[in-house]
């Protein structure tokens, strides 16, 4: 029994050892290190795959000075919950573009995720997914923000998105008669 | 937290993200309300557009309306006068516009220019007359001055009033008699360059018909090819010149025959026939009660649309208009996708259901007149004759049976040369964000 239990335990530790391996460090723009697994990392997200295709992945934290932490800790978050959610089948989609592949409505636990975010979160993901290539969760961020604006008018587009109004009154009633078609309603 | 912090500055949804999301909105008009917030998000939206149109939106249309002269054109005597629908002055005779409710005011005034510069040859777009249409360009048929040999065509897109002017087709290329047209542009040939275009003609020789066709990266007509007898015999004269709209899908442009349609691949510079089912489209109707075009899903499957009537004895005694309509469409079924349309395979099938006309009574079936099928609006046009209380153009919508009345009165039934006109959402946006 005893040395059942300590060969166990031996199996475990290396075990760890192989999962650090299976592992990357990505540092935020505040220096902040977040772990993600590699296989996931590699799968979501096209740069990361070609970073660590390429071996220019860094064990002390891989520099990603363009992600603040708030946004890379959602990256790696997604990146965690996809992988525990997702049929490795589905993920082949996922790597399609989104200009050829049609989009498939967010999933269940995606819906979540994207909706407990803040807006400027959200704006952070989107830039992180954007600049990281991840094309599914740019799909599901862009797809949260789009429903953000569906079938509102310019002037509630502009309070929830905080826009100034940059046009004078002239071009803007130019514009409204230009587009006097997309403005039934108001 | 963060979102009241960031609600005394501006939003902070960079250019790239801001882009990706506008690709995703299926609604055009949710884009053009992006495009009024503010000068940045025009910009982007407009740029975005003009990238990668998502095939939702390129389908959406934004502009819609009709070419059409009131005259038979070339004959009518110089004067000039005030038409109900463009709100201007015009030369009878030269192609007026008559826009749907969906159109943009601006168009109101949309006039072909009544001359330009080709280089001394005499030519006139005052007596132009329209012969083709297709996303956002127009082909007109100028008409000399001094009524010379040979014909002359031009591609003109009102909207930039680019002009691109053919060489001419005279001597012995001059196309005997009447001939169809079709356009192709660079969508329909999966070519990115904007300005590209190809010009298709069918017309007949003593002894066959014959097809020839003008491509803009050469800059000249291909030689005229003749139908091969595989395909089918000589056209009949009265039905080639009876032919009307020429269709495109996936690069091929159809006219509608007595019992199957002409298929005309263009995805090279000289034009080849393609077979069809020899028969299968319902040949007992007229052609003006007749109409090819796409359906509205996103199969895109060529389909035929045909007018059906129907009599009211009690309102034919009584001296009333008694004839009612109905639209009746024939889906060509060829497999489902682009990969997968064996056209020649494929049967002519009646689709269930059809599109009802009750407010439009007439006398005489030669009162309807299908004048053109919009492909990417899903709307066919027609018009009404004299001899009913409805006398007018209509379009009607395909897809939800919708009808709109675009212009009144009897003069529509004498319209000539009517072509639909239809620009995508994408395009029109593209074009004001420059303008």
């Amino acid at each position: 029994m005893e040395v059942d239990k300590g060969k166990g335990e031996a199996e475990e530790t290396r075990k760890v050892a192989e999962a650090d391996r299976d592992t990357v460090t990505l540092k935020s723009s505040d220096g902040k290190l977040f772990e993600v697994s590699k296989e996931a990392a590699a799968r979501l997200s096209t740069v990361l795959a070609g970073m660590i295709a390429g071996g220019s992945i860094d064990d002390n934290g891989t520099d990603l000075k363009q992600i603040g932490s708030e946004a890379l800790e959602n990256v790696v978050d997604y990146c965690n919950k996809h992988a525990n959610s997702i049929p490795s089948a589905a993920l082949i989609s996922s790597s399609i573009s989104f200009n050829t592949a049609p989009f498939k409505e967010p999933e269940e636990w995606e819906r979540k995720f994207v909706d407990r975010l803040s807006h400027d979160a959200l704006f952070d993901l989107v830039e992180a997914a954007n600049f990281l290539g991840m094309e599914r969760l740019l799909d599901v961020t862009c797809h949260k923000i789009s429903e953000m604006m569906k079938g509102k008018s310019p002037d509630q587009i502009r309070e929830v998105f905080n826009i100034k109004n940059d046009y004078t009154k002239e071009e803007l009633e130019e514009i409204r008669q230009e587009l006097a078609w997309a403005f039934y309603d108001d | 937290m963060r979102q009241e912090e960031g609600s005394n500055g501006t939003t902070n949804l960079p250019d790239d993200a801001l882009a990706a999301v506008f690709a995703r909105f299926s609604d055009a008009a949710d884009v053009a309300r992006c495009y009024a917030t503010c000068r940045r998000w025009a910009r982007v939206a407009a740029a975005a557009l003009a990238r990668a149109q998502p095939p939702e939106i390129a389908r959406g249309c934004a502009l819609l309306g009709l070419f059409h002269q009131e005259d038979p054109g070339v004959t009518a005597p110089r004067k000039r006068k005030r038409t109900p629908f463009s709100g201007t002055t015009v030369a009878s005779g030269q192609p007026c516009f008559v826009p749907t409710a969906a159109a943009i005011a601006r168009v109101f005034g949309l006039q072909i220019p009544t001359s330009m510069s080709d280089g001394g040859h005499g030519a006139s777009l005052e007596y132009s007359r329209p012969i083709a249409s297709r996303n956002g360009r127009v082909v007109l048929e100028l008409c000399r001055e001094g009524h010379g040999d040979g014909i002359r065509l031009c591609v003109f897109n009102p909207m930039t009033e680019e002009t691109a002017l053919l060489p001419p087709l005279s001597g012995k290329d001059k196309p005997g008699g009447y001939y169809a047209c079709a356009l192709l542009t660079g969508d329909d040939l999966l070519v990115k360059q904007p300005s590209f275009f190809r010009v298709l003609i069918v017309y007949n020789r003593r002894s066959f018909t014959a097809l020839r066709a003008y491509s803009s990266d050469t800059n000249r007509w291909s030689s005229e090819t003749a139908r091969s007898p595989s395909r089918g015999p000589k056209i009949d004269s009265v039905r080639l010149r009876k032919l009307g709209q020429g269709v495109v899908l996936r690069g091929v442009a159809y006219w509608p025959l007595r019992r199957s349609a002409l298929a005309v691949r263009l995805d090279g510079p000289e034009p080849a026939e393609v077979s069809m089912p020899k028969d299968g489209i319902p040949s007992d109707r007229p052609q003006h009660c007749r109409l090819l075009g796409v359906t509205p899903d996103t199969k895109q499957r060529l389909c035929f649309v045909d007018a059906r009537f129907h009599s009211d004895r009690g309102l034919q005694r009584a001296g009333l208009p008694f004839l009612s309509f109905i639209l009746v469409t024939t889906i060509l079924n060829a497999g489902d996708g682009d990969d997968d349309y064996d056209i020649a395979a494929g049967r002519w099938v009646m689709r269930r259901g059809c599109i009802r006309f009750p407010e439009i009574m007439v006398s005489d079936f030669h009162s309807i007149n299908l004048r053109w099928f919009c492909e990417k609006s899903g709307a066919i046009f027609f018009t009404v004759g004299e001899d009913s209380r409805s006398s007018g153009a209509y379009a009607v919508n395909v897809a939800t049976g919708e009808v709109e009345r675009v212009a009144h009165g009897p003069g529509c039934d004498n319209w000539r040369n009517v072509v639909g006109y239809e620009m995508d959402a994408g395009g029109y946006l593209a074009y004001i964000s420059c303008y």
